[in-house]
């Protein structure tokens, strides 16, 4: 860095925007979540349903 | 009835909750998020976001609010009403990085005695199929979150 150069500002990480809307963050996280838990094995018990 | 119908599509399953995380300094929109994944196995992602004023949303900021555990805190308040609701769902999660999920599994050990108490957790290790039951230093991508049966007492 050279003398008199303005340092930058760290990153105000509150503006960071990946989701242009609601809508589109859950829709884009519910898909997200379930590529990730397709093929899956849960232990059996845990998909018994309860009586 | 006999009549043409409009089509029509049935709306993901969700449970929605919203808050503010709140300093001196500023205040985050916050919202949490259960969204049915699989219907078959009662699986919900918990989602967790943040809301700007202009519509805009992020799982990605650190709002350095100082209230990490309050919120963490208030996500867990709801638990029990999602539970309330799907009591025989089970709750997915995972952190929008590795940091946020590295986080969640500290503080899913740090609380091991009351998480344990109420629920059984399974975490997800990476290129696995089989989550196992939750152990405190295991690299985990993902957990598994149920309420724990419980047994009608004998009469």
């Amino acid at each position: 860095m050279k003398v008199g150069e303005t340092i930058p500002q760290k990153r105000d990480k509150q503006k960071i925007v990946n989701y242009k809307s609601l809508d589109d963050a859950l829709k884009i996280k519910r898909e997200t979540a379930r590529q990730a838990i397709t093929g899956v094995l849960l232990p059996e018990n845990w998909t018994t349903k309860k009586s | 009835m006999d009549k043409p119908n409009y089509p029509f599509e049935q709306i993901e399953r969700e449970l929605l909750f919203a808050f503010q995380s709140i300093s001196a300094e500023k205040q985050i929109s916050k919202l949490i998020a259960y969204q049915c994944i699989d219907e078959t196995r009662q699986i919900f992602n918990l989602a967790l976001v943040d809301r700007a004023d202009d519509g805009t949303v992020s799982d990605l900021a650190i709002s350095n609010n100082q209230d990490m555990e309050t919120v963490l805190a208030t996500v867990t308040a709801t638990i029990p009403l999602f539970f309330e609701k799907f009591p025989a769902g089970i709750i997915y999660f995972q952190g929008s990085t590795l940091a946020r999920t590295r986080l969640y599994r500290i503080i899913i050990a740090k609380y091991w005695i009351q998480v344990q108490a109420v629920y059984d957790v399974l975490g997800q290790l990476p290129n696995s199929n089989t989550p196992e039951p939750f152990e405190p230093n295991q690299a985990y991508t993902g957990f598994y979150l149920r309420k724990k049966y419980q047994q009608q007492p004998l009469l």
